[in-house]
């Protein structure tokens, strides 16, 4: 009885104390991650500034330097890096600055406070793949209210009318791509799945419904599961593991992205079924296509995130000049399909994204 | 099971206090069945999900299952220490990922300048066991020496260290490794039955079980979580005990990190990421108190198999992915429920 009456308030004011402790280490984490980067271009940034503040009253013909930002999903990720060094190559082609910002991981939470404290520094626009298709909506109506164009590059937000323009890879024409190349891998029977990564994100679930849309052509195919790996190869591989097991049937599975591919390509071969269930995966990354070229997997649909990044910049330019009537409200990038057959091809081989740039 | 009754002699009442009203029928029969109920929930679900599920009884299903729970006991284990101790550490899933990719970061250079390929695999072992217990025997260090909750110290491990991982290799994969690492992930013995893998989580639970069930560490263990003044009053250097503790923790993270890099032939930055909520998921499934002092390495094994048996059997009977969230998330609470239960027959 004692013991009880002393531990209760214990547990209590301990449970307040992690939530403190939640509530403050997000905090700092915030502040960390959005002063970091922020500190890290500052200065090509405030010198962008200064040599426009000072650059423009003297020029007289060509105008004043713009400056714009591109804040990717995530900073650290093959598809961003070679977005940025495709919008990078449009900026110097065009004489205009170009700032590159964004969070370690793809979540709101790290792209939120980045978004914010550029506004501070108003650029002259704003390009932005937005981490949720509804969180990013109030930053982008501030800038759009302060009177910074904005463009939606590769993700999208719901309230596209904050946009000047949305460029995004076909994401449906992917999925679609994705399922004629397993149907014409497995003879156009058999069941498929798809391993998708988590529900919600505009991009993935677009490759999904393009996928199952396009499966619906074969008579002879279903898709039988879809799945949620949550960005895990290990929960990726057990998934496809036990789909084998519970659709004997199966002859392919559609992974969405990368760990899909690493999870399903693990689960076939250790199930010693290489050869009789195909699997397709997305994006050129290093990682996906050394699983393409061992055959772990034989599909793999490539995006063109130089593109997306180099209109992004050019619509950005058009806007700023007073071109807007050139500017189309949405743009959709063509995919590539890539086999295990054709992944050294050079004609293949010039689509895989770049591991790093500095620009 | 030691655990259980240390935690027993803090907490029982003497029995001559209880009254026969005051204990239902129930709360006695949950006492009873002690901490096996949990193994009776694992029995249960391997019956129900193999009823509707057939093919759970078979050699594939078996491998997808064990396979998954790999990564997840080797890191429930080390938590299961920390604990015991009354501490938590969340740090370990993210040690997993930095373990993985600085080892595979050396053995990509160590290729790259043409060492040998069994000199690259012992080195880039090594530089995996070496960081995790490193960041192991930080979090030790930081909640001793500056009195931080391990919680918070932890919680700042695992944000600090991602951001490490991702700047080891631009948050890229690494996919260059000495044969022998991609061979360690695909290798088994008994014709197939039991991957190496498996065999690693499963000697890891046996040592560490015995480290804590029968050893004066172990003891010591439960006496810094059962009550950590009375521990350091009767000569526990506990604080020296707690950095062992979490470079225990740390140093598992780093032998999950290289057996997740053996099965995908391939470091990735993002490895590990929420395991820890798994592990700790299993230790509590397992009977551990989150406030120390109670839970068994035989429990956290059952715990891992409750949740590697529900991911495979939800999906073998076709369970909708948002429906299969629900389920788990729901057996954890009622796993600790009926703890709850269990355990108040000896408070109340």
């Amino acid at each position: 009885m004692q013991f009880k009456s002393v531990t209760r308030p214990a547990v209590r004011r301990r449970a307040l104390l992690l939530g403190v402790a939640v509530a403050s280490a997000l905090a700092v984490a915030a502040c960390g991650s959005s002063s970091s980067s922020s500190s890290a271009s500052s200065s090509p940034a405030s010198s962008a500034a200064s040599t426009s503040s000072t650059a423009a009253p003297a020029s007289s013909s060509s105008g004043k330097k713009y400056t714009i930002a591109l804040v990717p999903g995530l900073t650290v990720d093959p598809f961003y890096i070679t977005m940025h060094a495709g919008a990078a190559a449009e900026a110097k082609a065009l004489g205009v600055n170009l700032i590159w910002q964004g969070g370690t991981t793809f979540s709101p939470t790290t792209q939120l406070p980045v978004v914010e404290s550029l506004l501070a520094k108003s650029p002259s626009a704003l390009l932005i793949a937005p981490t949720d298709v509804n969180a990013l909506k109030a930053p982008i109506q501030r800038f759009v209210s302060a009177g910074i164009p904005v463009i939606a590059v590769d993700t999208t937000i719901n309230d596209t009318s904050l946009l000047t323009a949305a460029i995004t890879s076909d994401n449906t024409q992917g999925g679609a791509l994705a399922a004629d190349a397993i149907a014409k891998l497995a003879h156009d029977k058999g069941d498929v799945a798809v391993d998708n990564v988590n529900p919600g994100i505009s991009t993935t679930d677009a490759r999904a419904s393009g996928f199952i849309n396009e499966i619906k052509k074969y008579p002879n195919m279903h898709v039988v599961a879809t799945e949620y790996n949550g960005d895990s190869a290990t929960t990726a591989e057990s998934q496809v593991r036990n789909l084998m097991l519970a659709h004997p049937d199966l002859v392919g599975v559609f992974a969405t992205n990368l760990y899909g591919a690493q999870g399903a390509g693990t689960a076939i071969s250790a199930a010693g079924k290489t050869g009789k269930v195909f699997v397709a995966a997305y994006d050129a990354e290093p990682a996906t296509v050394a699983l393409l070229k061992k055959g772990a997997i034989e599909v793999l649909v490539i995006q063109q995130p130089a593109v997306e990044g180099k209109d992004a910049v050019l619509y950005a330019y058009d806007k700023l000049t007073g071109k807007s009537s050139q500017i189309p409200k949405e743009t959709l990038v063509p995919n590539i399909v890539a086999t295990t057959a054709t992944a050294s091809d050079p004609n293949i081989t010039k689509y895989y994204y770049m591991s790093s740039f500095s620009g | 099971m030691i655990g259980v009754s240390v935690s027993n002699q803090t907490q029982e009442v003497p029995p001559a206090e209880r009254s026969q009203d005051a204990v239902p029928a129930f709360q006695r029969f949950m006492e009873r069945i002690g901490a096996f109920w949990t193994l009776g929930v694992l029995i249960l679900l391997v019956v129900i999900f193999g009823a509707l599920a057939p093919s759970l009884y078979t050699k594939a299903a078996w491998l997808s299952t064990s396979s998954y729970a790999v990564e997840y006991l080797i890191l429930a284990v080390g938590q299961t220490f920390v604990i015991v101790t009354a501490g938590i550490d969340l740090s370990d899933g993210a040690t997993l990922g930095f373990a993985g990719m600085a080892g595979a970061l050396l053995m990509e250079h160590m290729l790259n300048s043409h060492s040998s390929s069994t000199l690259t695999a012992i080195a880039g072992i090594a530089a995996m066991l070496l960081s995790g217990a490193v960041i192991g025997v930080a979090n030790g260090l930081l909640i001793t020496r500056i009195k931080l909750p391990p919680f918070i110290v932890t919680l700042g491990t695992l944000t600090a260290v991602g951001g490490f991982t991702n700047l080891l290799n631009h948050g890229t994969e690494i996919t260059t490794l000495p044969t022998f690492i991609s061979n360690l992930g695909t290798a088994s013995v008994l014709s197939g039955w039991l991957p190496i893998p498996v065999l690693i989580a499963l000697a890891v639970a046996v040592v560490f079980g015995l480290v804590l069930a029968r050893t004066r560490f172990g003891l010591r263990t439960y006496a810094i979580g059962s009550n950590e003044l009375g521990a350091r009053r009767s000569g526990v250097r506990v604080d020296r005990h707690l950095v062992m503790v979490y470079g225990i923790s740390g140093l598992l993270a780093g032998l999950a990190g290289l057996l997740v890099t053996a099965n995908f032939s391939s470091a990735t930055p993002i490895a590990g990421a929420n395991d820890e909520l798994y592990a700790i998921a299993s230790v509590v499934i397992g009977g551990a108190s989150i406030f120390g002092g109670r839970g068994t390495i035989f429990g956290t094994v059952i715990g891992t198999a409750i949740l590697s048996v529900l991911t495979t059997g939800l999906v073998l009977t076709n369970v909708a992915p948002f429906w299969q969230q629900v389920a788990i998330g729901l057996v954890v609470i009622a796993a600790v429920a009926i703890d709850r239960v269990r355990t108040r027959v000896g408070t109340d």
